[in-house]
């Protein structure tokens, strides 16, 4: 074959061109750590990357509205803690005034103690995290119990909607309890003892006419309510529960998909550092074929 | 003894001079790009019969010295043509591929700056505003992905539209550029008319720059020669003649139905069959992959569109009134949130009912994440990604090709340049050759003349 001056040149040039495109790739690969920088770079893995990026990205999202349910059920789990120590001690005064030896004294006083919890219990039935109130259903702005000063004295002006959260793909928390279970308004709970508010009411009038029979009768609807509420705290315990191992295990398959996700994109750095050595020497090897091949012709040795 | 033997020294002096002339031509146009390597090719005289008696009474066939049959070019037509027809393929990738690349990096897939973590953080903020359905910093969260949803997708739209109209004027200057070399092969042809004298004695430089012009068309646009090295060289596109001899059929743009740019022949209003080139790059460019890719966005936006304001406007706003629609618009480049809601972002609901706490609405829009609410059965986000693979596949395809037809016509024009290609040292050496020729005859010439110069001196012998 016939080897001239042009030839000589485009094989240098497209040999160095090919050289520094390679070199500059390894490069882009090893200090990025990216196999994957464009859709192109890997048709079959970039699929694999945008789902797998979508995944994690609702994984993380399930994550958050974990913590947020968690923190929100945690919330009305100790508030029904507090009602279920408040009505004990409810439980325990109305013994105490449906002993018979006790003076009027020592009545006004369990009448005036229960007063103040009667109170408190209204207290807890408007109590709001984040701003709504969390007995109301999914009336979060209003109050869910008020007096209505006539029959019955007290109205549940929630709704009985059970708000849910999505916290794995297709599962639903629910993160409430509505007021009108826990308070027993309207019998909604326990059909035969009337509402926490009334029963309250109805308990005091009995203390304040030392009516001992009557508070005596009045503790079984103590206990009815007590048990409810104790019952609706299970629930809600167990729900916290099962929402802690669901944002264990989400952050396990996050993990998972994580390093599954740096499989596709990420490069393998020891390769990258040896490929990247050989494109090297194999770039000098080339200028220096190149500068050899250059320098010499017949003029040279022509005298 | 006569002044013949001085004829025939002349005739090698001028021979080598002439010779060595093209070496320095050659020589000088080593690097000129498109330039053939030239050859004068010498012949020895037509013999003089008689002028002499051989011993057995014969007339003898006297040489009378060297002629110059002719200065050629070395050049293959055959691999000329084979670089021609894979110019059009490489023109034709060459353009795709940096479209497409183009395209990708709009794209900036994978990556946290793509429309797929937009989608992402549109229902995200959903799944958000469904864990505080009351909260206003969520509704506004709401809104502003929307909104940035909404501008990614007006954005990539843009840009892809962009390309389009890029590749659009670029047809039109491709299409000047091909009318420009046909008028100068024209001219070329005109002028080789005049300069040919026969087949055998070649303008070898303006044939180069023919040649050349027809790398460069070759490169733009699909043709065919009738392979004439004379003036009569016609170049035909989808049968019809572009240039034939010194006439010209100019290519002209006419507007589409479609509003874009088309080629037809001037003269008849018929359109140019194109099946290669940069043209052919560039009109696939902006029908079949550009368009394909606008249409699947379109069509990705409008289920977007429709299926979030299905769902939104059966929602009740916190006042009680009838929520509206979430977007407006319809397809890629108009779709936006609707303004009402951006300038109260409060007014969001995220309830069917009306009530403060409910989310049931916001639930199910966050659901419509993994609903396969797409035609083809796909969610919105799978059609997405299918999207993103398909413009990664072609234009992995069009690195492949254009890397493929560039090794290739690289392998091509090196085999046209061990044919044609100037080579140094084989000119050094023709010179010296040459040289030493010319340096001989010379000797001839002054042998001869003291040869004339002893028969003249013998004269004086006479007297």
């Amino acid at each position: 074959m016939r080897v001239t001056l042009g030839m000589t040149n485009d094989n240098i040039k497209a040999n160095l061109t090919g050289a520094t495109s390679r070199l500059l790739e390894a490069q882009d690969q090893a200090s990025s750590g990216k196999r994957i920088d464009r859709p192109s770079d890997d048709v079959a893995g970039i699929g694999k990357s945008l789902s797998l990026r979508s995944t994690i990205s609702s994984i993380e999202q399930y994550e958050e509205n974990s913590t947020m349910a968690n923190s929100q059920l945690s919330t009305v789990s100790n508030t029904l803690s507090s009602i279920t120590k408040t009505l004990q001690s409810v439980r325990s005064l109305a013994s105490q005034a449906a002993n018979s030896t006790l003076n009027d004294e020592a009545l006004a006083s369990i009448k005036c103690q229960l007063e103040g919890i009667s109170d408190e219990l209204k207290g807890y039935a408007n109590t709001q995290y984040l701003n709504k109130y969390i007995f109301a259903g999914s009336k979060t702005t209003t109050s869910p119990v008020a007096e209505t000063g006539g029959t019955p004295a007290y109205e549940y002006q929630g709704n009985n909607e059970q708000i849910k959260v999505q916290t794995a793909p297709g599962a639903y928390t629910t993160v409430n309890v509505t007021g009108d279970l826990v308070f027993n308004m309207g019998g909604a709970a326990v059909s035969d003892a009337p509402d926490i508010f009334t029963m309250m009411d109805s308990l005091i009038s009995a203390v304040d006419s030392g009516d001992i029979s009557s508070i005596s009768a009045q503790l079984a609807d103590i206990d009815a309510n007590l048990n409810n509420i104790t019952g609706i705290n299970t629930q809600v315990g167990a729900r916290i529960k099962r929402l802690e191992s669901n944002i264990e295990a989400l952050g396990t398959s996050k993990d998972t998909m994580k390093s599954m996700l740096s499989d596709v994109e990420d490069v393998d750095l020891a390769e990258a550092a040896i490929n990247l050595a050989t494109l090297q020497n194999c770039y000098e090897v080339a200028l220096s074929v190149a500068s050899s091949v250059l320098k010499t012709s017949l003029a040279d040795f022509l005298s | 003894m006569s002044f013949f033997g001085l004829d025939i020294a002349v005739s090698g002096l001028n021979a080598q001079q002439l010779a060595m002339n093209v070496t320095a031509h050659n020589i000088t146009n080593a690097g000129t790009e498109g330039y053939h390597r030239q050859e004068a090719v010498t012949t020895a005289g037509t013999p003089l019969v008689g002028a002499l008696t051989l011993a057995n009474g014969s007339a003898a066939q006297l040489g009378t010295g060297t002629l110059v049959r002719t200065i050629r070019r070395l050049q293959s037509e055959f691999i000329d043509n084979q670089i021609r027809s894979e110019e059009q393929l490489s023109g034709s990738w060459n353009y795709k591929q940096n479209a497409l690349s183009q395209v990708e990096s709009f794209l900036a897939e994978p990556g946290d700056s793509g429309l797929s973590t937009s989608f992402d953080e549109f229902w995200n903020s959903w799944n958000d505003l469904a864990t505080s359905p009351e909260s206003s910093s969520s509704k506004i969260a709401v809104v502003e992905e929307g909104s940035s949803l909404a501008l990614m997708i007006n954005n990539l739209c843009g840009n892809l539209r962009d390309l389009q109209y890029q590749a659009d004027s670029d047809i039109a200057l491709n299409t000047n550029e091909v009318n420009r070399i046909a008028n100068e092969i024209s001219h070329l042809n005109e002028q080789i008319g005049k300069a040919a004298g026969d087949t055998t004695n070649q303008p070898c430089d303006l044939l180069d720059k023919r040649d050349a012009l027809l790398k460069e068309l070759s490169h733009i646009i699909n043709f065919q020669t009738n392979n004439a090295t004379g003036a009569d060289l016609v170049i035909s596109i989808g049968g019809k003649a572009l240039v034939q001899g010194d006439n010209v059929t100019e290519v002209s743009i006419t507007e589409s139905a479609n509003g874009w740019s088309q080629l037809t022949w001037s003269d008849d209003g018929a359109d140019v069959l194109i099946t290669g080139g940069e043209i052919q790059g560039q009109i696939e460019t902006r029908d079949d992959l550009i368009g394909s890719y606008i249409d699947t966005l379109n069509n990705i936006t409008s289920t977007l569109v429709t299926e979030v304001n299905k769902l939104y406007s059966t929602g009740t706003t916190s006042s009680g009134n009838p929520a509206g629609n979430f977007f407006t618009g319809s397809d890629a480049s108009s779709i936006s949130v609707n303004s009402g809601l951006i300038t109260t972002p409060t007014n969001l609901t995220a309830s069917y009912t009306g009530d403060t706490g409910s989310n049931k609405l916001a639930q199910d829009i966050a659901a419509l994440a993994d609903k396969d609410v797409m035609a083809n059965g796909e969610s919105i986000y799978e059609s997405y990604t299918s999207l993103v693979s398909q413009i990664g596949g072609n234009s992995e395809e069009a690195q492949s090709r254009a890397e493929l037809h560039a090794l290739s016509l690289d392998e091509l024009n090196t085999q046209s340049e061990s044919v044609s290609g100037v080579s140094l040292d084989e000119e050094m050496s023709d010179m010296v050759k040459f040289q030493q020729a010319y340096n001989a005859i010379a000797r001839v010439f002054t042998t001869v003349d003291e040869m004339l110069d002893t028969i003249i001196s013998m004269g004086k012998v006479g007297r």
